[in-house]
């Protein structure tokens, strides 16, 4: 069974103004346990506003959102669980620390959910460990850490709810590649070791390509294609008519095949960039 | 060539002590030497904490070196006296757009600059007009700035620094908050002003792409200039680059682990390669 | 919510009443609403209601746009008007059941406040709907000008005020944005007692003001950066000029307080 699904989810603004505008229009959408899942599209595109649906920030003007089966609108219950169940960090999470020390900032996901001081401090240390939090850090106010320290910090408070779908808005934006890349690394590694599914929303293709399993893009307020990360490339053309971008790789390929090689069409990375110009290489090509 | 800005043996530290015989003295900014001329297109490039923003801040007497001297025009910054006077030759974008924005009204912020001169009405209701079309957004000119989107509002900023005439333009990571479309708009706008009107553009970012399309590329590592050359040589340097936590463009990385020849930068250049290579 | 609040909203035009000067707009808005609390009967305020609704119709804003303004104010509207009822003893008995007692007198006392708060927001807004957030702190910092002995104040204050209106909408983004993110993290906002929810702000102010300082903190930055020095030597885009639009305003004014003052003293005070 899926782990995350929306039947016909439409979702509109300022209903009955004129400034009426739909988000979100009659979404279909399940998502498998475990995946890693990407979504892209520009700003507009609904993205936004799509994963506010999953933990129940925004309420469906028409259709309804299921995690684990349960309609999270049935009753207050089940909303409360899904906030719980579907923990969201939003672009620049930095931004919602208070707390005096980094470890009651992890511990206030944790503290809302009613557990015991033993169990929070267990989870805390485990989001702390995932995240490259270390035991000094633990310690200090949230606002003497580094930039991307902050990010990892606050990144670690949704992590320490232990959700079982983890969406992260945006998580690499503002950071430097260094940074961009420990934090990809942690996400992966948080989904590896826990089986949690996650949900990232990116604007950068290259990104996507190096973690995700699957692709979401969306494309003014409607799913444009829901696929695995090579099935989402192959259609390179239709991504670049809306205005997305794809990974640089991807276009050297295009392009190659646009001046009559026989390239494959699913190419997104510099690995497999060069086995397959090493394949034409082998078997000869009439240029 | 004329000299708009220039950086002579400068260290700067943000150290309250900075009394050497003191003990250790962490730069923030170390034996930097620079030169920025009428027309030059320069992508500062590095990791958060390099020295980037402190190279940009030095540049128009926010801060004031420690040792060595930074002249815009050739008036040092440490005239105070002068400060106006480099602030209105240099002018400076910032990361967060909506930090930067004074007036609720998109024209009257591009104004700001000019009023804050002296300058006539008459003149500066021609140079926000000026400005703003140089941007693209004069049809924005009564528009709420908060109503805008973030490339939209970054252009708006642009604007207002133009309006001040400067020579020479820094933009301080002015894209690093921004989406790719918005990213895009900037520039584009940034590449129109200095081919087009001859402004000296200091472009600091964290994006590769971003800097290969400058003239010139300097790499910023602990305070000084790790390489200094046109795109496509300092991006030959992949493991150096990796190393101070950097990326390649896709095409030159992928260009050197097929052993083409030739400084490959940008998409066709490779493709070009790859399929000569094939022959 | 919080984004209804129509005061302080500009509504863009072209009309005369938008061309006006800001400062005439503040000195005539501010005379009227004088002028309307030394009208003492249905006549002399009859007579100030219909010249508001002529510059009403003057300035293009929608009849809507403008009774909306007086939306937020209903209940203070109905308030004044219980107690006029109530507490007002004058004129013939219209009703006397144990410890209430209502009469004309308080009846038309009660209309009467009505209509004078109405007018007196709707002038307010007026001024609002016609003239910039800029214009108004502009026209502030020009009127009291001749204020400058008190070294820079007025100057800064008004540069305060455009700074303040300027990012009004960016903070209330912001604190839509950081009460999401700290209800994904399970804080409860919306439940408990006054006190338990005002603790349970606590999360959303904290981080709203570190940004705020730090934005503050930004924006000086900024304005450094563009040659910002204070009033000395600064100029403006737009030049202030009493037209003959504003000539015009002035007479205006004045025939209405000269007719109020007549209507006044030729027809029977209600209060």
């Amino acid at each position: 069974m899926s782990i995350l699904k929306t039947d016909n989810l439409t979702y509109k603004y300022s209903v009955g103004t004129p400034f009426e505008v739909t988000a979100l229009d009659s979404v279909n959408l399940e998502v498998e346990k475990g995946e890693l899942v990407a979504v892209i599209g520009h700003t507009g595109s609904g993205k936004s506003t799509l994963i506010q649906h999953f933990n129940g920030l925004l309420k469906p003007t028409e259709g309804s959102v299921l995690v684990d089966g349960q309609d999270i609108w049935e009753s207050k219950k089940t909303l409360r669980d899904a906030r719980f169940k579907v923990g969201l960090c939003f672009q620049y999470p930095e931004y919602q620390l208070f707390e005096e020390t980094v470890f009651a900032d992890i511990a206030f996901g944790p503290k809302n959910m009613k557990l015991s001081d033993e169990e929070i401090k267990e989870r805390v240390m485990r989001a702390a460990e995932f995240t490259g939090v270390t035991k000094e850090m633990l310690e200090k106010s949230p606002f003497d850490l580094s930039g991307g320290e902050k990010r990892r910090v606050a990144i670690a408070g949704v992590m320490a709810m232990e959700p079982e779908i983890l969406i992260l808005d945006e998580p690499t934006s503002g950071l430097d590649p260094k940074g961009r890349d420990t934090i990809l690394r942690l996400i992966r590694d948080y989904r590896d070791n826990t089986g949690s599914t996650v949900m990232i929303v990116s604007h950068s293709m290259e990104d996507v390509a190096k973690i995700a399993t699957k692709v979401l893009v969306m494309n003014r307020a409607t799913v444009m294609s829901y696929d695995t990360v090579p099935e989402t490339y192959r259609h390179a053309e239709e991504l670049l008519s809306v205005g997305l971008d794809v990974p640089q790789i991807t276009k050297i390929f295009m392009d190659l095949k646009r001046r009559g090689l026989p390239v494959r069409d699913d190419v997104y990375t510099v690995e497999q960039a060069v086995a397959e110009i090493d394949r034409l290489r082998k078997e000869g090509v009439n240029v | 060539m004329e000299s708009v800005l220039k950086f002579d043996d400068v260290y700067f530290s943000y150290d309250e002590e900075t009394d050497e015989a003191q003990g250790e003295v962490h730069w923030a900014v170390s034996d930097l030497s620079l030169e920025v001329n009428r027309g030059d297109f320069i992508a500062v490039l590095g990791h958060n904490g390099s020295g980037k923003s402190t190279l940009a801040k030095l540049s128009n007497a926010i801060l004031i070196p420690d040792k060595g001297e930074v002249t815009v025009k050739g008036i040092s910054t440490k005239d105070e006296d002068r400060t106006l006077e480099i602030r209105r030759h240099v002018g400076m974008v910032f990361q967060n757009p909506d930090n930067q924005i004074v007036a609720t009204v998109v024209e009257e912020d591009v104004a700001f600059g000019p009023e804050n001169l002296g300058l006539d009405p008459a003149v500066i209701r021609e140079r926000v007009d000026d400005a703003l079309k140089a941007v693209g957004m004069y049809e924005f000119r009564d528009k709420e700035p908060h109503n805008l989107s973030g490339g939209q509002k970054q252009r708006v900023a642009i604007a207002g620094i133009l309006a001040m005439r400067p020579e020479c333009i820094v933009l301080d990571e002015s894209t690093a908050m921004l989406d790719p479309k918005g990213r895009r708009e900037v520039l584009e706008t940034v590449r129109k002003l200095h081919d087009e009107f001859g402004m000296a553009v200091v472009f600091i970012t964290h994006y590769m792409d971003e800097a290969a399309l400058a003239d010139r590329v300097i790499v910023m590592e602990q305070g000084r200039v790790l390489f200094d050359g046109a795109p496509c040589d300092v991006f030959q340097n992949v493991e150096e680059l990796r190393r101070v936590g950097l990326d390649v463009p896709q095409a030159t990385e992928l260009a050197l682990s097929l052993g083409l020849p030739g400084k490959i930068l940008t998409l066709t250049e490779c493709t070009d390669a790859i399929i000569d290579s094939l022959k | 919510m919080i984004k209804d609040i129509t005061i302080g909203q500009f509504f863009p035009g072209d009309s005369v009443i938008h061309r006006m000067d800001p400062r005439m707009k503040l000195i005539l808005t501010i005379v009227y609403i004088v002028i309307i609390f030394l009208c003492k009967n249905f006549w002399a305020l009859g007579f100030m209601l219909l010249s508001l609704v002529i510059m009403c119709a003057l300035s293009g804003v929608p009849a809507k746009v403008i009774l909306k303004s007086i939306k937020p104010i209903a209940i203070i509207i109905t308030f004044t008007a219980i107690l006029n009822i109530f507490y007002v003893r004058t004129g013939e008995p219209l009703l006397d059941w144990h410890f209430i007692h209502i009469t004309t007198g308080g009846v038309f006392t009660a209309i009467f406040m009505i209509i004078r708060i109405c007018a007196l927001v709707v002038a307010s807004s007026l001024l609002t709907y016609t003239t910039s957030p800029t214009q108004i702190t502009d026209g502030i910092e020009r009127l009291f000008s001749p204020l400058k002995f008190m070294r820079g104040g007025v100057h800064t204050l008004a540069m305060m005020m455009t700074i303040a209106l300027r990012f009004i909408p960016t903070l209330i983004d912001e604190f839509e944005k950081i009460t999401n993110a700290q209800k994904a993290r399970g804080a409860d906002l919306e439940t408990g007692n006054l006190v338990e929810r005002a603790k349970a702000l606590i999360p959303v102010l904290v981080p709203l003001f570190i940004t705020s300082f730090r934005r503050a903190y930004e924006l000086a930055f900024a304005m450094e950066c563009r040659c910002y020095h204070g009033a000395e030597g600064r100029t403006r885009m737009k030049i202030m000029k009493y037209s003959k639009l504003d000539v015009f305003g002035f007479l205006f004014i004045l025939i209405a307080t000269g007719g109020v003052i007549a209507l006044n003293m030729f027809f029977r005070h209600v209060v």
